[in-house]
């Protein structure tokens, strides 16, 4: 007989009684849909196109630095001019970045707590999986944008104060904001690695977005994987040279 | 007539071909037993072997010498029950697509291999012994929602319920999941999403599945969260390993199914 700290007496098996079944009624405690883990990747979707939206429109925008200080300067004076919309889509904007953080967090922790007992072996599947290093690595990438996006506003938007004179009208030199920012090898270095990450995050989560939206088409779909791809990279490789341009021309 | 010479029926295996193949078993004695990783050294095996029949190998000498057997679940042994999952060197089912456990062949494998076993890994699917695991999450899901109301007596007329063929196809290639749980096994977050969306979706792109369908897709989504599975990431690593190759466009048809059902459905 095993001792009382041996809960398996050698060679002879613990009772093992599975869960009981649930009624059919009241089957399971009701969750609504937010918190439901398709709610939840819904939810996830929708706050990251909208993340995403903005990016072509914020890269956009920076390409005018190539086009010199009075352009770019010109651009950034007119764009915080209009009034009402900016602050309407600045609000938009955090709320989606909070409400995306926090849902990927508490879906990230949900998840490590259905695999309590990790693999001593693992394998990607290979052939129709689309695994990449992206997808494995959302919540690393996810965590360094949450780190990223308040540097780079306390950096540029919240940064030094230097004035300007466009068409005869005082404005803020944000173009020499950009430009003393790069002049440190130290920055330049930072935002590279940041929009590396933004392509990767964007390289599986646009296409994630729209598969967990529940779109779905023989066709189309490898089509949307491809274009996701080529958006993160795109966006990547976009945001990749203003730091290395605003260092050169430092 | 000239008589023909009987084929061998010692087969193709013989001393030449036959593999070397050294072993780490997951060993856990119970529920709540600590497990670990045990090395066996198989000289003997016949690359004609199944991966369970080696197993059966294995088990066997384990019991000639007095020793404890590795305790897995097989039951048809031709690919379509669902029993034998188990984690082969990292992967579910091993290493070929559109293959169960018992329909894996040591011909895959080459002699010398070292081959990592282990049991599936989820919080919703506990290991009872070695490589045993309860799937049972699976069954209370399926008691959730998966199953149809139909009257009891003489059988609607075969025509009467229209399918189209397009949705009959769709359905057969769902319901042909065999709920083994390599899907679970082998997502990087233990999501049920393939499993449950094959479910949802079969008895959803069928007019008899129609009267539950939103009751359906809340309570089986509701259920596979209670259970404790992870959410889906869209990486298709469930289709890439499911024997059945059962497509992710089920798991976004339950998204939909689901999202309809929330906003508007009755359940």
């Amino acid at each position: 007989m095993a001792g009382q700290g041996n809960p398996v007496p050698s060679g002879r098996m613990t009772p093992y009684t599975p869960k009981p079944f649930p009624t059919v009624d009241g089957a399971v405690q009701h969750r609504a849909f937010i918190w439901s883990s398709i709610g939840t990747k819904i939810i996830l979707a929708i706050t990251g196109i909208g993340l995403a939206l903005f990016l072509p429109v914020h890269l956009a925008g920076n390409l005018l630095l190539f086009a010199g200080a009075e352009s770019f300067n010109r651009y950034a004076h007119k764009l915080i001019s209009i009034p009402v919309l900016v602050p309407i889509v600045e609000i938009g904007l955090l709320a989606l970045f909070i409400i995306h953080s926090v849902k990927a967090l508490m879906n990230f922790l949900a998840n490590r707590k259905a695999r309590p007992t990790r693999y001593a072996a693992r394998q990607w599947a290979g052939g129709r999986s689309h695994k990449t290093w992206a997808s494995t690595t959302m919540i690393i990438s996810g965590l360094s944008l949450g780190a990223f996006v308040p540097i780079h506003l306390i950096q540029m938007k919240y940064g030094p104060y230097f004035e300007t004179k466009v068409d005869g009208e005082t404005v803020r030199d944000v173009y020499k904001v950009v430009v003393e920012t790069f002049a440190n090898p130290l920055n330049v270095a930072f935002y590279l690695f940041c929009m590396a990450v933004v392509g990767m995050h964007l390289y599986h989560g646009f296409a994630s977005a729209f598969s967990s939206l529940g779109v779905s088409h023989p066709r189309y779909s490898p089509v949307i994987l491809w274009v996701g791809r080529l958006f993160g990279a795109v966006i990547g490789l976009g945001f990749f040279v203003l730091p290395i341009y605003a260092a050169m021309v430092g | 007539m000239v008589a023909q010479s009987r084929p061998s029926l010692k087969g193709s295996h013989s001393a030449a071909n036959s593999m070397k193949i050294r072993l780490k078993v997951w060993r856990q004695k119970g529920p709540d037993a600590e497990g670990t990783l045990v090395d066996y050294t198989l000289n003997d095996v016949s690359p004609d072997m199944s991966f369970l029949e080696m197993l059966d190998v294995l088990n066997e000498s384990l019991i000639r010498s007095g020793k404890d057997p590795v305790h897995f679940d097989s039951d048809c042994r031709e690919g379509i029950c669902g029993s034998c999952g188990m984690m082969i060197n990292g992967k579910a089912h091993g290493p070929l697509a559109g293959t169960t456990t018992c329909q894996l062949h040591m011909r895959t494998f080459q002699s010398g291999d070292e081959i990592v076993v282990e049991p599936w890994r989820a919080q919703a699917f506990p290991v009872v012994r070695d490589l045993v695991i309860d799937r049972s999450a699976f069954d209370r899901i399926i008691v959730a929602g998966g199953f149809i109301s139909v009257n009891t007596g003489a059988a609607p007329d075969a025509n009467a319920v229209l399918v189209p063929k397009q949705n009959a196809d769709m359905a057969m290639d769902a319901a042909a999941c065999i709920a083994c749980g390599a899907c679970v096994a082998q997502c990087k977050n233990a999501s049920a999403a393939l499993f449950v969306g094959a479910k949802v979706s079969h008895l959803a792109l069928l007019p008899q599945g129609n009267p539950e369908r939103s009751r359906r897709a809340i309570r089986m989504v509701q259920q596979m969260d209670a259970e404790g599975f992870g959410s889906c990431s869209n990486e298709g690593e469930c289709e890439a390993v499911c024997p059945k190759g059962i497509s992710i466009s089920n798991i976004a048809r339950m998204n939909r199914e689901f999202t309809k059902a929330s906003f508007g459905g009755t359940h």
